[in-house]
């Protein structure tokens, strides 16, 4: 029943939030404040839900919802807790930045998001999971049509066009792939493993041809090379703050369910499929080391956050080229840690370009001596991308470039992988520059070293005898000028005038916007290099049977 | 029964055929709701009521949506160059390859699954059951109506009426198939299929509000946000310099903005200071004309 509090809880959030930011006024700040509400509901239920271990037939009576359809499990409690608790900083960060202007469109889309991605993880059949993981890519028209702005309507059309057809590149694949086999339907998870007889050459090529519609649709949904002509341009035109969703956590479902058609049907047959195989690690390897450089040549900071998605996700497409189960758990690691550690980065970069005014990385030099909390994040994120040996998203990585290619080319891959690298070190190499104009006026962190120096003056005093004695020194403190006599009043006065608590609580929380919006993007940085390490067991719960595997409801 | 299973896929295929070339937008939205609702029956044996009553609801929902945000009579769309007798053959052809090669197809994967173990599709193929053989045609003549539309589309009703039919077609790819028929499965498709239909009819309503018309307009030279901003100032950082020739301003066009002001008066002729002393005109005499 916890699962069904947990989607019961999005959908209301959802609902009451789209229509609350829709109206604006008063109906705006209910519907955000239930939403926001919601989603810590949806943080706290992901982490107290009731998730057995599927596959050990532990499965208690009552654990799943619409007959069996839909289990929670250990994975699916993890991704949706961690997807959940980024959300939120992600929402508190657009309303810092943006008041409730900034949670139109991304508040609503954020839990229907979730609550898709629950259904997706949770589901027994492949249909029901890819249906699911298609309706979570439909929140991104939630996202970009919240406002009347017309470079919206292409770049609406490009998602609706690259989800659906995905979407039924999945499902085609996944109607068609037990047939191919030669499967009897429905009987071919009851006991684990398939049961069909030893398919012939001509159906090897037949699986091939799946393997590569499903690989393709993962690949067009990831934006990876050559269907990646549409991230930058959606990065141009959604709000920076909605990239996280849009680009780290949206395509998550859909990769985990292609990955569970390939484990449950394809995979274990075993066909030499080579030509597939050499097929995809081409696109993963173009896509890598395309993405990389052009990360590393872009001047926009927003099309650089898109490409450094696009390389990283193109690992996932190496758990479709390894064909066997060893790679369920790893790719679904991998496809956790890139959804945390892109959050961070792409959240990053939004605050960024509010905080400076400006995506253009050469006007952003110098930015770590007005940001130093923006800074650590960063170095933060680019550790969680690459990790250290031991830590679950390295291993992860190692292992899916060892099960797809022989020595020397898994060496070559892991290699590959670290081509991303530069840009990150450029992002940080930038921001120790003398700073430009632009970074110069922006708002301080308040993290910075103040002046001890004291204007002390010495005043006067004509005393009734006529002498003049001085009097003790005025001491002004650091409030010496005007300005900074304003500057530390408005901090006190910046709730006064409000009619009620929670105003002025708010307007205190949103006077301090700056250093909370670093400190939430640090935040962020650092769930992804837990996440990336591999605390609450995520790689033990990615290597899991899932429910979508195990059950016989699966098509 | 069969029969009229039969007749049901020709008439999905006529609408789709509708769908992707009439150039009225209404039109147009007419054949594919009957597309995606007709879609769902074509499969023999019918599924359970609950099934249907989904089927029936998500394709409905979806259609109807996109009729409603065509109210207001938009205006004709350029529709497929090809026109209705391109489109037609395009259906043709791709019905007919999908039917004849349905017994085939059907034999192989029989064959290839040992012969003994086929199941529901399979074996309804290789029996020659009409059914799933005018489903298999029907959904490929849609994909290969959907698959201009949906790659090439310069419309937005067009791309999403051709994104609605891939979703009708691999509906009766199931339907071939005969997977089966999950309540809760035929319940998450037609919420999906509800979803896009939501999704076309949100994109063609915005369209229409505003830009008046359904053309999906790329963003062009100088127009699009890559131009406007000033992250690209130059192709290639580094290579012209800090002044490169993309950020000169354009030359001045006179006749785009002429000088309006009005002419200034002629300034006053200024007398020249002495320059030797004494005398006519000469320095320490006083100014001329002060004397």
């Amino acid at each position: 029943m916890e699962l069904l509090l947990l989607l019961g809880l999005g959908a209301f959030g959802a609902v009451t939030s789209w229509i609350g930011l829709s109206r604006g006024g008063h109906a705006g700040r209910v519907g955000a404040i239930l939403g926001g509400l919601s989603l810590l509901g949806m943080v706290a239920v992901a982490f107290l839900l009731n998730a057995p271990r599927v596959g050990s037939g532990a499965i208690p009576e009552g654990v799943g919802i619409l007959d069996g359809r839909l289990i929670p499990n250990n994975y699916m409690r993890i991704v949706i807790a961690l997807w959940a608790l980024d959300g939120a900083l992600i929402v508190c960060i657009a309303w810092l930045a943006s008041g409730l202007a900034g949670l139109r469109g991304l508040l609503p889309a954020m839990l229907v998001s979730i609550v898709g991605g629950a259904v997706a993880f949770a589901a027994t059949n492949l249909t029901l999971g890819a249906a699911a993981a298609g309706a979570t890519g439909l929140v991104s028209l939630v996202v970009l049509l919240a406002w009347r702005d017309p470079s919206s309507i292409p770049a609406s059309s490009r998602e609706l066009r690259a989800t659906v057809v995905s979407t039924v590149l999945l499902i085609a694949a996944i109607v068609v792939a037990p047939l191919a086999a030669g499967l009897r339907i429905g009987d071919t998870t009851t006991s684990g493993s398939l049961a069909g007889p030893t398919p012939t050459p001509g159906v090897a090529a037949l699986v091939g041809l799946l393997v590569l519609a499903i690989a393709l649709a993962v690949a067009i949904r990831m934006g990876a090379i050559p269907f990646h002509l549409r991230v930058p341009k959606l990065t141009d035109v959604a709000p920076p703050i909605a990239l996280p969703l849009l680009l780290a956590w949206v395509p998550v479902p859909l990769a985990v369910v292609g990955l569970a058609t390939v484990d449950l049907l394809l995979a274990p047959l075993a066909l030499p499929l080579g030509s597939e195989q050499l097929i995809i690690v081409a696109v993963a390897i173009v896509t890598l080391a395309g993405a990389a450089l052009a990360a590393f040549l872009q001047d926009d900071l927003r099309h650089t956050t898109g490409y450094l998605v696009i390389a990283d996700g193109a690992f996932v497409l190496l758990g479709f080229a390894a064909l066997t189960p060893d790679a369920w758990g790893p790719a679904r690691t991998w496809l956790v840690a890139i959804a945390a550690t892109k959050t961070a980065l792409a959240t990053w970069a939004a605050v960024m370009e509010g905080r400076f005014g400006t995506r253009s990385i050469p006007e952003l030099r110098g930015w770590i001596r007005r940001s130093p909390l923006l800074g650590a994040a960063l170095l933060v994120t680019t550790v969680a991308t690459f990790g250290l040996p031991g830590w679950a998203a390295f291993e992860a990585r190692a292992t899916l470039a060892q099960l797809t290619a022989t020595p020397p080319l898994d060496s070559v891959l892991v290699v590959l992988a670290f081509l991303t690298l530069p840009t990150y070190l450029r992002l940080l190499g930038v921001g120790t520059g003398s700073p430009t104009s632009r970074v110069d006026r922006a708002a301080p962190e308040r993290i910075v070293r103040r002046r001890t120096e004291r204007l002390a003056v010495e005043v006067e005093r004509t005393t009734a005898d006529g002498a003049t004695v001085p009097t003790a020194a005025a001491d002004h403190g650091p409030h010496r000028t005007p300005a900074h006599r304003v500057a530390r009043h408005s901090g006190d006065m910046a709730s006064k005038g409000a009619v009620s608590v929670g105003r002025r609580f708010t307007r205190a929380l949103r006077r301090d916007a700056t250093e909370l919006t670093a400190a939430a993007v640090l935040t962020l940085a650092v769930l992804a290099a837990f996440t990336a390490w591999g605390v609450l067991d995520i790689g033990g719960a990615a290597s899991e049977p899932a429910p979508i595997t195990t059950n016989a409801a699966s098509d | 029964m069969t029969p009229a299973l039969v007749i049901l896929a020709v008439i999905v295929t006529v609408a789709a055929v509708i769908a992707t070339s009439a150039h009225e937008p209404r039109f147009a939205a007419l054949g594919m709701i009957v597309t995606i609702i007709g879609a769902a029956y074509v499969t023999e044996p019918l599924p359970g009521i609950v099934a249907l009553a989904a089927r029936l609801a998500g394709s409905s929902l979806a259609g109807y949506l996109v009729w409603v945000s065509l109210r207001g009579a938009p205006p004709p769309t350029a529709g497929w160059q090809v026109g209705w007798p391109g489109a037609a053959a395009v259906a043709i052809v791709a019905f007919a390859i999908g039917w004849l090669a349905s017994g085939t197809i059907g034999n192989a994967i029989v064959e290839a699954s040992g012969g003994a173990t086929a199941v529901g599709a399979a074996a309804a193929l290789a029996s020659g059951s009409p059914v799933p053989r005018a489903a298999f045609g029907a959904a490929l003549a849609l994909t290969a109506l959907a698959a201009a539309p949906v790659l090439l589309g310069r419309d937005v009703l067009r791309q999403g009426l051709g994104l609605l039919l891939l979703l009708a077609a691999v509906g009766l790819l199931r339907n071939v198939m005969a997977v089966g028929t999950d309540g809760p499965v035929e319940l998450a498709l037609a919420v999906l299929t509800a979803l896009t239909g939501a999704g076309v009819a949100a994109i063609v309503a915005r369209s229409l509000t505003v830009h008046g018309d359904l053309d999906l307009r790329p963003a062009g030279r100088g127009d699009g946000p890559l131009q406007r901003d000033a992250a690209h100032p130059r192709p290639w950082p580094g290579m012209y310099g800090p002044y490169g020739p993309r950020r000169r301003s354009p030359a001045p066009t006179p006749g785009a903005h002429r000088d309006l002001r009005r002419s200034k008066r002629p300034e006053p002729a200024r007398p020249e200071p002495p320059s030797k002393p004494g005398g006519q005109g000469g320095y320490g005499a006083g100014w001329p004309g002060t004397r």
